[in-house]
């Protein structure tokens, strides 16, 4: 059963980002993390299930395409991620709950920025809902 | 009354039928008005054929099936004839392009259909029960047991789907047989064709939506009928709504209205990339389950988004499974 205070988080080939989830856990205390080997290899339905049951939301941390460590995993991931977010949108759930960000390994100042936009998005929704 | 439709089928059977082959058509069923499907396996069993209006079943179920030996019959070595309305069509071809079938031992035998009548809405019409159905032109007459005749303008009650042709558009390049004036077909489903319709999704709130959902699927008791019924449902082995503790435990067997809700979204997200519109699922609801504001929605977003149609061609990978370098991804 899905927390619905929590963030899930899915960073793939977490061994590489531990810095950046230290960080991340350090600052919000809301965000589970849950690591993956790699996010061509995530399940949506996963991600729906979450979603559905009331998370807060669901975040997918990929490489860029072109990086993968697999080669075409972030490739067939974006498109499914698309399917996703529009399964959600059919069954009237908003689709910002569900984010990939695509971004280096290395790069963590970068990525600590995205996840925050996310992290902001996602409380704006929950304000939008309390309304 | 035979058609001239079905004597055309007979005719073109009787004329391929080689000892060892079958051919999948529809048959008389006991209740007025139904058909179901017949196997063939014997040349004399040809006449039993019958092509109507209320030939509302399709076919393409059974090809994924056939991949597997034991299904067919022991004396089976030739080919299979399979009479397909042009939307059940679309269905063999997708199980070609996923590879369910070799293309060699399938005959595809498409009819000139020309609207299927949705019996239910029928039924409700006539307060009492129906003894027998007849068909003249776009007229349908019914006698109820009390002998009071009913008349119904065929285009009144068609099925969801044959009031707009978008699901008539069967790929014509590809090798067939066509049963009916091709031509005169083809003018017409031009002639009808369609935009999409406006579904719930583009019009309510999401919260809105949530409310219908949830008030239309509550009715909805997990008897997997969407699922067996749909051609593009074929994991037969290792469906994770037979198998809820082997995999992940996405699922639960209890069907609550949260967990029936799930189901479907698991199961439309699933089929989402092969599916072609066919309208099985909701014709085979006992529930009467509104169920293409999704997979309609899933349809409008394969043509728009990927920009490409399920059933179009038979070769042709789905685009979540396949992706060529230097390609666009979305």
């Amino acid at each position: 059963m899905a927390n619905k205070e929590l963030v899930y988080l899915f960073p793939c080939l977490a061994e590489k980002r531990k810095k950046l989830i230290q960080e991340l856990t350090k600052k919000y205390s809301s965000i589970k993390v849950v690591p993956i080997i790699c996010a061509g290899r995530f399940n949506t339905s996963l991600a729906l299930k979450l979603i559905h049951e009331g998370a807060k939301g669901v975040i997918v941390l990929g490489c860029e395409p072109g990086d993968c460590h697999y080669r075409e995993g972030a490739v067939f991931s974006e498109r499914r991620f698309l399917l996703a977010k529009h399964t959600l949108k059919a069954f009237g759930l908003e689709e910002d709950r569900f984010q990939a960000l695509w971004h280096k390994p290395s790069d963590v100042k970068h990525t600590m920025k995205e996840v925050e936009q996310c992290m902001k998005l996602l409380s704006d929704l929950d304000e939008e809902g309390a309304k | 009354m035979k058609t001239q439709i079905e004597k055309n089928i007979k005719q073109l059977l009787n004329e391929m039928w080689k000892p060892g082959d079958l051919a999948l058509a529809w048959k008389k069923a006991s209740l007025p008005g139904h058909r179901i499907p017949a196997f063939i396996t014997q040349k004399e069993e040809i006449q039993d054929i019958i092509y109507d209006s209320f030939c509302d079943l399709s076919l393409a179920k059974y090809v994924n099936s056939f991949n597997r030996k034991e299904i067919l019959p022991p004396t089976f070595k030739g080919k299979i004839h399979i009479v397909c309305k042009p939307c059940d069509a679309k269905s063999v071809m997708q199980a070609f392009a996923d590879e369910q079938i070799s293309e060699e031992m399938i005959n595809l035998i498409v009819v000139a259909c020309d609207g299927i009548i949705d019996l239910t809405k029928i039924e409700k019409e006539c307060e009492k029960a129906i003894e027998s159905y007849q068909e003249e032109d776009y007229v349908i007459v019914c006698k109820d047991i009390d002998g009071n005749e009913h008349r119904f303008d065929k285009r009144e009650y068609w099925l969801r789907k044959c009031a707009d042709t978008r699901n008539c558009d069967f790929p014509f390049y590809y090798g067939y047989y066509f049963v009916g004036n091709e031509k005169e077909y083809k003018k017409r489903i031009k002639h009808y064709r369609s935009n999409w319709r406006t579904l719930p999704q583009d019009t309510m709130s999401p919260k809105e939506l949530r409310n219908m959902i949830h008030q239309e699927l509550q009715r909805c008791i997990r008897c997997n009928a969407c699922r067996n019924i749909c051609p593009a449902c074929f994991c037969s082995d290792q469906c994770i709504f037979d198998k809820p503790k082997e995999n992940v435990n996405l699922l639960d067997i209890d069907t609550s209205t949260e967990n029936t809700i799930l189901y479907h979204m698991i199961r439309f997200h699933h089929v989402a990339p092969n599916c072609t519109g066919c309208g099985e699922c909701e014709r085979a609801c006992p529930r009467n389950i509104p169920l293409h504001i999704f997979y309609e929605y899933f349809n409008r977003l394969m043509e728009e988004e990927f920009g490409y149609q399920p059933g179009k061609t038979n070769d042709e990978r789905q685009k979540l499974l396949s992706y060529n370098l230097g390609e666009d991804l979305v």
